[in-house]
């Protein structure tokens, strides 16, 4: 199925107390059913491999940008990326006027580790999740074990894409706007903190349902009665996709005030054509062969292989849900539920992971604001890397 | 009445604050609070009358086209009756107000408490009607009447929503549930 990972590559893990966490705002990730989230290893990376994971989420972000510019010149192919004729408006001036405004996504990798190919899953374009993790616990478990983390200071690349981007309009305050779950607050926090790091100067973590929308004014929340505080900038860990579809006057709203530029929301609205999985499609179409991409098409008969086996995906999917593993063409191995069974489906070609002498699978990411950083990892001993996936710290070997 | 929403800058509520708007708990820096108040998109033509000297009442308040041709029209107990125009009425809480008679000064002191407050200072909230400035009960009543008819038809114009994504996993505030379930979705990718 895979290289198994030689023992050299797994260390013991450091278990960090809930009090330390609880300090950070963070006690969510070592309690209830995040107990086990944490592996009880530390997986070790040479630099080389380090640096080439980077590399790759550069190279696969050009190759993305591309790729989406190209399939928005055409009918069939906005029609397979899933995108509706009246978001064309926002996202064709999106990238017109924001093209260079991108704040962060995150590359899931297969491979990568020990002379496997890295091989790109997926993009996490518009909400990259695994902030906390990523920025707090893994340089406070590394530090524990002893080891060293991996050249290269994510967190200050993320401060400086922050500093690059500003906060926008002085007259108004910065929202960073969640749907309520509690990883998604504590990532968004992590933005805020950013943020305010930055230089944004005022950035509140709020509810998307707490704020009052305008399409002619702007963007609100009431303080007191009749007394609102204005927001010009909207960093959202909502994805386009789902204002799009499950929310649209939301969509329509948002798309009024930034084409109106009463409203800079981030990452800007082309981040859409990434977030289509079909676009994956399109790139493999547009790059055959190209050693970063698995084979993927609209359907499985069009893929190579497809006997050899792929993975059925929805095309605005998340966290693994509704996501499908068939072999031989007909043999469903693995399936998941989910909200987004009835979306077109994308084909992927199964990729070849990194495993260890348990069968866990090992996916690396590396984050993307301009330019690719960081490594994170995660493991699952399943097909579909789901929320049941553990997070393995990553050191230097 | 129709009535256009607007907000104020911060800069601009710290030059009214006139005592008329409440320093709010929020600790939000002067600048970024912003103020949604409703416009008035008519005007109105209030009669005061020297009922003895220097005390006005309010004897009639009418409804009229545009806030600019709001007016103020005095009876003084002796001496002709007058015409403040909007422009000659702003004046009066600045440094030209010395330019007007005394007479002038009362009687916008006591017509101004009326609905021609709200056209003077460009909004519809902040200030409520004081039954003590009006002659008799149906004037004052005339008068709630026509500010209630502003405020509801205020509301009717706004294109405000709020509410986006309440619906996304139930208990959508909750602050318990894992990772992998419970009972709000996560967007996280």
């Amino acid at each position: 199925m895979g290289s198994t990972l030689p023992n050299v590559r797994l260390v013991e893990s450091p278990r960090l107390k809930p009090r330390w966490a609880r300090k950070q705002g963070l006690d969510y990730y070592l309690t209830g059913e995040n107990e086990e989230y944490f592996s009880d290893e530390i997986l070790l990376l040479d630099k080389r491999e380090a640096d080439e994971l980077v590399r790759a989420g550069d190279t696969a972000f050009q190759l993305l940008r591309a790729t989406a510019k190209r399939s928005l010149n055409f009918a069939a192919r906005r029609a397979e990326l899933g995108i509706p004729d009246h978001a064309l408006k926002l996202i064709e001036w999106s990238v017109e006027n924001e093209w260079d405004h991108y704040l962060l996504g995150r590359w899931d990798f297969a491979g990568g580790i020990d002379g496997r190919s890295l091989k790109l899953i997926e993009f996490n374009a518009d909400t990259a999740s695994l902030l906390p993790e990523t920025l707090v616990f893994q340089p406070e478990i590394v530090r524990k074990a002893g080891l060293s983390p991996l050249a290269g200071d994510v967190r200050a690349d993320l401060l400086r894409r922050f500093q690059t981007l500003g906060g926008g309009r002085t007259d108004t305050a910065r929202v960073v706007a969640h749907l309520g779950h509690p990883d998604d607050e504590a990532n968004s926090e992590q933005l805020r903190a950013l943020a305010e790091e930055a230089g944004w100067g005022r950035t509140d973590v709020i509810h998307l349902a707490d704020l009052a929308l305008n399409p002619d004014e702007g963007l609100f929340r009431e303080v007191e009665i009749d007394r609102w505080i204005q927001y010009g900038t909207l960093v959202k860990f909502f994805p386009w996709d789902y204002a799009l579809f499950e929310e649209p006057d939301l969509f329509d709203y948002l798309a009024e005030l930034v084409m109106d530029r009463g409203l800079r929301v981030l990452n800007p609205a082309w981040t859409l054509l990434l977030q289509s999985k079909a676009l994956l499609a399109h790139a493999w179409k547009d790059n055959p062969g190209h050693p970063l991409l698995l084979p993927t098409a609209m359907v499985p008969e069009d893929l190579p292989a497809p006997l050899a086996g792929y993975v059925r995906k929805p095309r605005f999917g998340r966290t693994g849900d509704n996501v499908a593993v068939i072999l031989n063409g007909r043999d469903l191995v693995a399936e998941k539920g989910g909200h987004y069974g009835d979306q077109t489906m994308v084909y992927q070609q199964l990729a070849t992971y990194n495993t260890d002498d348990e069968d866990y699978r090992y996916q690396l990411s590396t984050y993307q604001t301009d330019r690719a950083t960081g490594v994170c990892c995660r493991r699952l001993n399943e097909w579909i890397m789901d929320d049941e996936a553990e997070f393995v710290p990553v050191a230097v070997r | 009445m129709f009535l256009k929403t607007y907000l104020l800058p911060g800069i601009v509520l710290s030059a009214l604050a006139l005592g008329l708007l409440s320093c709010g708990s929020d600790p939000e820096p002067a600048g970024e609070t912003l103020e949604v108040v409703q416009e008035p998109t008519e005007g109105i033509v209030t009669t005061v009358e020297e009922v003895s000297p220097d005390d006005w009442k309010i004897t009639d308040e009418t409804k009229v086209a545009t806030p600019a041709d709001s007016r103020l029209i005095l009876h003084p107990i002796d001496g002709p009756s007058d015409t403040l125009t909007m422009a000659q009425l702003k004046m009066m809480e600045t440094a030209d107000s010395t330019r007007y008679s005394d007479s002038q000064r009362s009687a916008y002191r006591y017509g101004s408490s009326g609905l021609l407050w709200f056209m003077l200072f460009n909004r519809m909230g902040g200030h409520g009607l004081n039954r003590n400035a009006y002659a008799n009960n149906q004037v004052y009543n005339n008068a709630t009447a026509t500010r209630n008819n502003l405020n509801n038809s205020a509301r009717t114009t706004t294109r405000t929503r709020t509410g986006f994504g309440s619906k996304s996993g139930g208990a959508a505030r909750s602050t318990s549930g894992s990772r992998s379930g419970g009972s709000t979705r996560s967007f996280g990718g």
